[in-house]
């Protein structure tokens, strides 16, 4: 069993809108949620649905999960490259690509998503946060005095 | 007319297609998942952490929720300095300004003696000679009374008034709660059993001597105490005794430094030397820092950090170097952090270095009569430097007590 599962070449994954994505088995090893699959079934040719993710996030995953499971590339060349890989994000893909994560259960990427959002959040006001994440309030003017006096804690 | 009409019917229909997207986009990020709120709130420091709970309601439950729960906590918060006087205000390290709460955190009969955790160690006079006390979260503003101390006991009273100089307590199990209160004629501590619920007043030594200071790590109290021939450290288990009142027993001698050690002195140079215990919380270690002042002017020439080595027969005190640790001291509480925890304000703070929030006698050189004041600053362990941080209080409130405390939930 365990020689049929290593013969396993490509995987493909194919995302919500209908993109096929054709990867190495070392790629999906972080997608506990596609590994699970592929450990189920007794097969040498692997077609994954993903349903709830799109094909430019599924995209910029497999792009972070490629350098990351590099063993070639630096440490200082994947920090240079995360870097690069969140300036280049809206804060709708950061949110996006979080919940990917969460879907794919892909524990650093969700870490690393979570810890890029926490950074743009930081310092910023509670209408900042608001906007961020595209919620209006539906407290009362009430409810919103009393959760202000509630939780302001002394600084501002 | 009618190509008006059709063209806000359109407009119309695309609003409404535009906002059912809206609602669509919204109501997916309004109902995150808990667990996904957990990995953004527990990578946020405590202010953003608190705003997110007034996001909307469907957040309001789910923060509270993930609040309730002790591993989801917001990153750990640099140390701010208390200035007790009659107009308490913080000191911040990362803004290196003066923040007032918002609300006073103490009448004119409360003052603040310590800190635990996250909680001001606040004694109320109130009712003297009875007196009361609280611990007095300044982030929740949330207030707990502590077991009400019944008596002061004026009977150890040298002249005047006698008063509480400084107080700790550990609550690591929420079933023992440990106190003790330094009295201000520094011979005398009352320590609270919380197996009998009683208070009793202990002096640690025999004779004339003075208490340098006390830290608590679980049940454990250390004691400095300074004796003409003998400078000693006395620990005390407040849990221990089931037969009178707790025992303190000489553990090791104390690490006084010699005035004049490696002090380059001018003739009229006048030296004071402070002395503090204080606690890394995590490891459960016990630290004792000396730091030594030249009067004229006031200014901090020196200080030396020792930790107690519990492994050694016989114990004794190590000279160490903090590497990635940081030490904050004041009279009132001493804590060692380690930087990894202070993650996020790492370039703010350096390593092996003493932050200090003291207030030291003045004494002018051509006067006799004293006066304090009040220094913040850092001491670099590696290169001996200082860095003053300079703070204008109001001279109608008195010269300010620093205290640190870590603010937290």
């Amino acid at each position: 069993m365990a020689a049929e599962k290593s013969s396993i070449k490509i995987i493909t994954l194919i995302a919500a809108d209908g993109s096929v994505f054709e990867v190495e088995p070392n790629i999906v090893k972080e997608m506990k949620t596609v590994q699970s699959y592929i450990d189920e079934l007794d097969q040498n040719t692997v077609s994954i649905p993903l349903p709830n993710v799109f094909g430019n996030d599924l995209a910029m995953i497999i792009e972070y999960c490629k350098k990351h499971a590099s063993e070639e590339e630096t440490k200082e060349a994947k920090e240079e490259f995360d870097f690069e890989f969140v300036k280049r994000m809206k804060s709708d893909d950061k949110l996006r690509l979080l919940q990917a994560a969460s879907y794919l259960n892909m524990e650093s990427f969700l870490q690393f998503m979570a810890k890029a959002i926490a950074a743009e959040i930081e310092n910023q006001s509670v209408e900042f946060v608001r906007d961020y994440f595209q919620i209006e309030s539906d407290f009362t003017p009430e409810e919103e005095a009393e959760l202000r006096k509630e939780n302001e804690w002394a600084f501002k | 007319m009618e190509i008006t009409t059709e063209k806000t019917d359109n407009n119309m229909k695309k609003r409404k297609h535009s906002e059912k997207c809206e609602m669509e986009q919204s109501s997916m990020w309004k109902n995150l998942p808990n667990d996904i709120l957990e990995q953004i709130m527990k990578r946020l420091p405590l202010r953003e952490y608190l705003a997110m709970k007034a996001i909307c309601f469907p957040w309001w439950i789910s923060v509270s929720n993930v609040t309730a729960r002790d591993n989801c906590r917001p990153l750990l918060e640099l140390p701010l300095i208390l200035l007790r006087n009659k107009d308490s205000m913080f000191y911040s390290l990362s803004t290196e300004s003066l923040h007032r709460p918002k609300t006073q955190l103490f009448d004119d009969n409360q003052f603040c003696f310590g800190s635990v955790e996250g909680w001001l160690i606040v004694g109320d006079y109130a009712l003297k000679p009875f007196m009361t006390f609280f611990i007095l979260n300044p982030v929740t503003n949330i207030k707990l009374m502590l077991p009400p101390l019944v008596y002061i006991p004026f009977s150890a009273r040298i002249e005047g008034d006698l008063y509480v100089e400084k107080m700790v307590v550990s609550f690591e199990t929420s079933s023992t709660l440990n106190i003790a209160i330094l009295l201000s004629d520094f011979n005398n501590i009352v320590v609270y059993n919380p197996l009998d619920d009683v208070w009793t007043t202990i002096k640690p030594f025999k004779g004339m001597g003075t208490i340098l200071d006390m830290e608590i790590i679980g049940s454990k109290l250390y004691i400095a105490i300074n004796k003409d021939s003998d400078s000693i450290l006395s620990v005390c288990d407040l849990n221990g005794t089931t037969d009178g009142p707790p025992k303190a027993e000489v553990l090791t001698k104390l690490p006084l430094l010699t005035p004049t050690d490696s002090i380059k002195l001018e003739e009229d140079d006048m030296i004071f030397i402070i002395h503090f215990l204080g606690k890394d919380e995590a490891l459960k270690e016990l630290y004792f820092i000396c730091m030594v002042c030249i009067l004229t002017p006031v200014k901090v020439a020196r200080i030396e950090v020792y930790k107690l080595d519990m492994n050694k027969e016989p114990i004794e005190w190590q000279s160490v170097r903090l590497d990635d640790r940081v030490a904050f001291v004041s009279s009132c509480k001493s804590m060692i952090i380690s930087r990894d925890k202070l993650n996020y304000n790492k370039e703010l703070i350096s390593g092996n270095s003493v932050y200090f929030g003291v207030t030291i006698p003045f004494i002018p050189s051509c006067y006799g009569s004293s006066s304090k004041v009040l220094k913040l600053g850092k001491f670099c362990l590696t290169d001996s430097s200082i860095k003053y941080f300079p703070v204008q209080t109001s001279s109608d409130s008195g010269v300010p007590y620093p205290i640190w405390v870590v603010p937290s939930l």
